[in-house]
């Protein structure tokens, strides 16, 4: 086991190596500049070529400080026409006019010749010429010259060059303007030597430049393990402050919703497996009355217990349909309550207790009561009521009866099962899961949160209300924001929630059914026992391999639901960041992405041994 | 079995039934707003603004924010977009010099009115002014937005003897220099704590040699100035943001809520009081003391970057006023008569139009009967009717319809194919090899009408505009390609030519527009606004003129000249200037919107009295 886990620990260095790798190139070949986007390019007069110098020093200056200037990587692999100092050049649009021209003429030395011909002969440009003393019409010229020769700097492909500097040529013969020509011949002087002299052959041979340390990703790495995250793009902050006050909501929203998942999914999962097995007697809620199976006494049950179906079939198909909705409130308490109450106190109550005794029947008879009070105090929780519900009475799908479809007379009582329930909530659990969250998302702010939506009943969107007061007793302060999360914690569990619930049920199945259970139920262990020690240990391995992948999903999935409640967190930072470009945010919420996904799948393979000494990991 | 089945599946109709019929009996209640009495306002914001410091943020909606933490000199009328004296007395008293260093250029002079005063007490005065002018010129500070702006201003003298009297020279006369001059002042006592910018001179500032330029950029005064006014702090600390605003930032909440406070002591509400009896008599005065008010206790921004949750939000009326709702959405919510009822939906015009832009560069596009061929495909009534549902005006040159020297002598270019057809045909363009798209011998080669539309990706109006022609121009064989890209790769096309069409958006400003940044050929260079290339020495002297007279009727009539050379050259396909699209909560009944962005003032909002008490 141990060496196992060196052995995954040493895994996951080169994992994260390429991991980071891949994200940081990727941010660095995506279009944009970030410089240049820092950079106000929008000047009120446009940017004559002194002011072009000036602002590409103030370009090398703000790349310097984001650390820009530098190699990208340790290396470079490359062809042997390519330069190792383009990274050098600056700004980046005149680099990639070198890299353009470098592919086609295969001739470094010339490039760079031609290259700085140009640079000089706009030097000369604003040196020699005074725009103020030419005539207006020498002066357009100027300027068409000035304007081409920024282009030129930034023209990558050669076949535009030529009529270009032919322009140039013509434009060099007004008045006033000729004392640029002995440059501007260089110039084109250059630009003939470089066309003749190509070596399209030098892009044959690779080449392979050792940069050193000193490079973008060292530094972002190196930084990174010493928790300096950068500083971002479009704010100045440093990453680790901005992910900082973004990280409590989203951790907030996600451990709630993991609570929930587990805390309701498992044993929702477990005990349909066993009612299943059991073939099934159980308390519901008519079981108070007489047991008697005929006679008047009967009748009523008999007659109650289909009213009993009749309402909570209908709360569940009405609020598939949403027309639920539509109803008087006191309606809709009145069947929410009810369902929740039934499943609650059929399902999940006389578990824990021994059969026949008085405490199961006592609160087999009452639990009812204690729910709806419940109930009454939390009327927002009803809407969980409805999954809560649906996954309840998807249970009874394992009760399969002899007559199917049909109300079944027992010993014990009446229970409420039947096929046609049975596929009715199976689909329901389905649904639920194969509907986009965003979707739901969306369609539960639009028509649960505003006076013209179908109800009033939670707050649109935030986290907290924003007329709260800051001295607000935090009993308030609680409820609140409980309210702004119910809707959020609802999209972000349910489609985990039907996923386990089911997954647990399947794996209870399968292990129940095997014949070292039926031994140890037949030597005599315990009821209890043989499920949670022999059944739900080895059941719980599909389970752990999935929840490997479920914290970093949950991580994903609340990029949609914190956009559509507005909630300041991590999902909200990451989303924007990308739309502006800030990549710094981007690549630190990234790298913590990966490495909690890799912290996952290592804590779930932990757990499995720990839990199945028999999984042999060699 | 079945008949079990059959049993519940009537049973499940039965309550259908009964529930359907006992929703129905529920009564309609009638649309009612939740909230009648609060005077707080609390504004829709996409992003947040990042930093509150006028010469450093960048973002649209920080500057709407700083005009209620900051005052300039003037502020704009907002019906007639006349200058009204804010922080001064009254409007500068502008010269013309004949002689002396500023021959030929102009001087300003500025009085600030006694009661303005900072929160601290001390009085708003010209060294204030030269402290807020040093710090934009100062070229680390990081104000490259800004500063070029600033340019005229060669110099500025304040009084020694009466410091809130000063004058402002510069050696050029502009037609500008009066707004930007008005210019938010920002307290020297707050930001300049150690006075570093004393020690350096606003000649020093302005001085064009490449010496004093590189020594300026390696000045330790200078340095430690633009350290701490560059710092996101600087912008974001309440402690740090002082101005002599009505409003104050109560708490920030990064990406959450910015809240600004009323102040109590405001110097402006002394000089409501101090000035009534001058209201009464003069109808000017009136609006300029009218202008300087703020009611609302509080202002909240609040941050929401999902438009359509903030629209729920809206509908929630945990917001009261959102603007660029999108015009579909806004048809919808008006003709809703529970938020027609709780908001007021206002889609006033703004300073702001789409066009499309021709490369110049391009020999096809070079022909003026092409371009106009190109301009009679744009059916800009059904992209007003269709795609911005109603809301939005016809545009025929780069002046706003609103504006006092809109030319109303240009024609519109209507919706006609047929002479489309017949233009392009006119210049030689026919369909000789018979693929369906027009063709032309150029320059010895052969060139097809196959055009290149190029659009940010981000705005569906301008890629649906771009269809709209395309499907116009198959018709007549012109091969419109439409090629959306993101915001940042479609600029840099943009910036290296390399499009035939191209979408464009601009903004205008409430003042003179001053079109050397996108018309001149001085702007074709580099980071210039001049994209399209388009070069007219006739109407770069045009501009040039126009910058530096400073008599309005003459410009008047210049402006009109100029919109006449640019329709006759076809420049651009004028399309439309959309309407701004705002709701704003009822409760502020009075509030007015207006055609300067953002479209409303949101510190003039009040809500009216009762009628009940008005009696009394």
């Amino acid at each position: 086991m141990f060496q196992y886990l060196i052995k995954r620990v040493l895994l996951f260095v080169p994992t994260f190596f390429i991991i980071s790798v891949l994200v940081f190139i990727l941010s660095r070949v995506v279009p944009g500049d970030p410089v240049a986007a820092n950079l106000s390019e929008h000047s009120a007069e446009g940017t004559l070529s002194a002011e072009m110098v000036a602002s590409e020093e103030a370009y090398l200056r703000l790349s310097q400080k984001m650390g820009l200037d530098k190699p990208i990587f340790y290396f470079s692999l490359q062809t042997a026409a390519y330069p190792d100092t383009l990274y050098r050049i600056s700004p980046a649009r005149q680099r990639d006019m070198l890299r353009g021209l470098t592919r086609y003429v295969g001739n470094w030395p010339k490039v760079v010749a031609y290259y700085n011909e140009l640079k000089s002969f706009r030097a000369d440009l604003t040196r020699l010429i005074q725009p103020k003393r030419l005539s207006a019409k020498t002066r357009t010229t100027f300027r068409t010259i000035a304007a081409n020769i920024s282009r030129l700097l930034t023209l990558p492909t050669h076949n535009d060059i030529k009529p270009r500097l032919d322009s140039l040529q013509a434009a060099m013969q007004s008045p006033g303007l000729q004392v640029l020509q002995p440059s501007f011949k260089k110039v084109s002087a250059s630009f003939e030597q470089m066309m003749a002299n190509r070596k399209p052959l030098a892009h044959l041979i690779p080449k392979i430049h050792w940069y050193g340390w000193d490079n973008q990703y060292h530094n972002w790495m190196t930084g990174f393990f010493q928790g300096d995250f950068g500083q971002s793009y479009t704010t100045d902050y440093p990453v680790e402050k901005l992910i900082g006050s973004r990280l409590y909501w989203t951790l907030i929203l996600n451990l709630i919703s993991l609570v929930i998942v587990f805390g309701l999914s498992i044993p929702l999962g477990v005990y349909s497996a066993i009612w299943h097995q059991e073939g099934t007697q159980h308390f519901n809620i008519i079981s108070w009355l007489p047991a008697k199976q005929v006679g008047i006494a009967g009748g009523l049950r008999f007659v109650f217990a289909q009213l009993l179906r009749f309402l909570v079939l209908s709360f569940f198909i009405l609020s598939i349909l949403g027309i639920f909705w539509l109803l008087p409130l006191s309606i809709k308490l009145g069947l929410g309550l009810l369902g929740l109450a039934y499943m609650l106190q059929i399902y999940m109550l006389p578990i824990f207790l021994p059969k026949d005794s008085r405490a199961r029947r006592f609160i087999g008879r009452w639990a009812w009561l204690a729910v709806m009070a419940v109930l009454f105090l939390l009327p927002p929780l009803v809407s969980l009521a409805l999954i809560g519900g649906a996954c309840g009475l998807w249970i009874g799908q394992g009760k399969r009866a002899n007559h199917k479809g049909s109300l079944r007379l027992t010993k014990r009582g009446l229970s409420l099962k039947g096929s046609y329930i049975d596929n009715l909530f199976t689909l329901l659990v389905f649904l639920l899961y194969s509907l986009p969250s965003f979707w739901i998302g969306t369609l539960l702010v639009v028509y649960t949160t505003t006076s013209g939506g179908i109800v009033d009943w939670f707050p649109t969107q935030g986290v907290m209300s924003i007329d709260i007061a800051a001295d607000a007793s935090w009993w308030y302060r609680f409820q609140d924001v409980a309210a702004h999360l119910t809707l959020p914690v609802f999209c972000l569990t349910y489609g985990a929630l039907a996923v386990i619930s089911r997954q647990m049920r399947r794996g209870m199945l399968d292990v129940i059914q095997s014949d070292y259970i039926l031994t140890a139920r037949a030597k005599g262990v315990s009821k209890h026992k043989v499920i949670w020690k022999h059944t739900f240990r080895n059941a719980l391995m599909p389970i752990l391999a999935l929840s490997a992948g479920i914290l970093p999903g949950m991580l994903a999935g609340s990029v949609a639901i914190e956009n559509i409640f507005n909630i300041p967190g991590m999902g909200m930072l990451v989303l924007a960041s990308i739309n502006s470009g800030d990549w710094p945010v981007v690549l630190t919420i990234l790298m913590f992405a990966a490495i909690l996904t890799i912290m996952s799948s290592l804590l779930a393979d932990i757990l499995t041994k720990w839990l199945n000494p028999r999984v042999n990991f060699k | 079995m079945m008949k079990n089945q059959q049993q519940s599946w009537i049973w499940i109709g039965g309550v259908f039934a009964i529930l359907i019929g006992l929703s129905a009996c529920e009564t309609e209640s009638t649309p009612e707003a939740k909230k009648t009495d609060d005077p707080n306002v609390i504004i829709h914001e996409l992003n947040d603004p990042k930093r509150i410091n006028p010469p450093v943020s960048t973002s649209a909606n920080a500057t709407y924010i700083e005009s209620n933490i900051f005052e300039g000199l003037l502020s704009i009328d907002l019906q007639t977009l006349e200058f009204l004296p804010l922080l001064a007395v009254a409007r500068p008293t502008i010269k013309e010099p004949e002689e002396g260093p500023f021959a030929g250029g102009m001087s300003l002079s500025y009085e600030i009115r006694p009661e303005a005063s900072w929160d601290d007490g001390s009085p708003i005065t010209g060294y204030d002014y030269l402290f807020t002018i040093k710090a934009i010129k100062n070229p680390l500070v990081d104000a490259q937005n800004l500063r070029p702006y600033m340019d005229f201003i060669d110099s500025i003298y304040v009084n020694p003897e009466a410091p809130k009297q000063f004058v402002i020279f510069s050696r050029k006369r502009y037609m500008l220099a009066e707004a930007f001059s008005g210019y938010n002042i920002m307290p020297k006592y707050a930001y300049d704590k150690n006075d570093y910018l004393s020690k350096v001179s606003l000649s020093q500032l302005n001085d064009t040699s490449a010496q004093v330029k590189a020594a300026l950029l390696e000045d330790d005064n200078l340095k430690a100035f633009a350290d701490y006014f560059n710092a996101i702090e600087t912008g974001q600390d309440p402690e740090r943001v002082v101005g002599s605003g009505p409003y104050r930032i109560g708490e920030w909440q990064q990406d959450v809520r910015i809240v600004l406070e009323r102040k109590k002591d405001w110097w402006g509400d002394k000089l409501a009081d101090t000035d009534l009896a001058k209201v009464m008599e003069n109808e000017a005065d009136k609006a300029e003391i009218e202008s300087i008010k703020a009611f609302p206790p509080k202002i909240i921004y609040r941050v929401i970057p999902n438009k359509s949750t903030a629209v729920t939000a809206m509908k929630d009326e945990s917001i009261d006023l959102m603007k660029g709702i999108e015009a579909r959405k806004f048809k919808e919510l008006s003709k809703d008569p529970y938020y027609s009822e709780v908001f007021r939906l206002e889609s006033p015009t703004q300073f702001a139009y789409y066009t499309i832009g021709f490369n110049f560069n391009d020999p096809r596009l070079q022909d003026t009967k092409v371009r106009r061929a190109l301009a009679h495909l744009v059916n800009r009534d059904r992209i007003i009717e269709n795609l911005f549902y109603g809301m939005g005006t016809k545009i025929n040159g780069p002046i706003h319809p609103k504006k006092r020297y809109y030319s109303k002598e240009i024609p519109d270019i209507p919706f006609d194919l047929e002479k489309a057809a017949a233009l392009l045909k006119e210049a030689g363009w026919e369909d000789t090899d018979g693929d369906g798209v027009l063709d032309k011998e150029i320059n010895g080669a052969r060139s097809a009408m196959n055009l290149r539309y190029l659009v940010n990706a981000e705005s569906k109006e301008r890629r649906k505009i771009g269809l709209l022609i395309q499907e116009a121009a198959k018709k007549i064989g012109v091969n419109i390609e439409i090629t959306p890209l993101a915001f940042e790769v479609y600029l840099d096309n943009a910036n290296n030519r390399k499009f035939d069409l191209i979408a464009l958006a601009w903004a205008q400003a409430p003042t003179e527009d001053d079109l050397k940044q996108i018309w001149h050929s001085a702007s074709t260079v580099q980071g210039g606004g001049n994209r399209l290339d388009y070069k007219n020495p006739e109407v770069d002297s045009l501009i040039d003129n126009l910058r530096i007279t400073l008599d309005r009727k003459k410009r008047d009539a210049m402006y009109k000249e100029l919109q006449q050379i640019l329709y006759k050259d076809q420049a651009n396909i004028f399309l439309i200037a959309p309407d701004s699209r705002l709701a704003i909560h009822s409760r502020f009944s009075t509030a007015e919107t207006t055609v300067v962005r953002p479209g409303y003032y949101e510190r003039y909002f009040t809500i009216p009295a009762p009628t009940a008490l008005q009696a009394h």
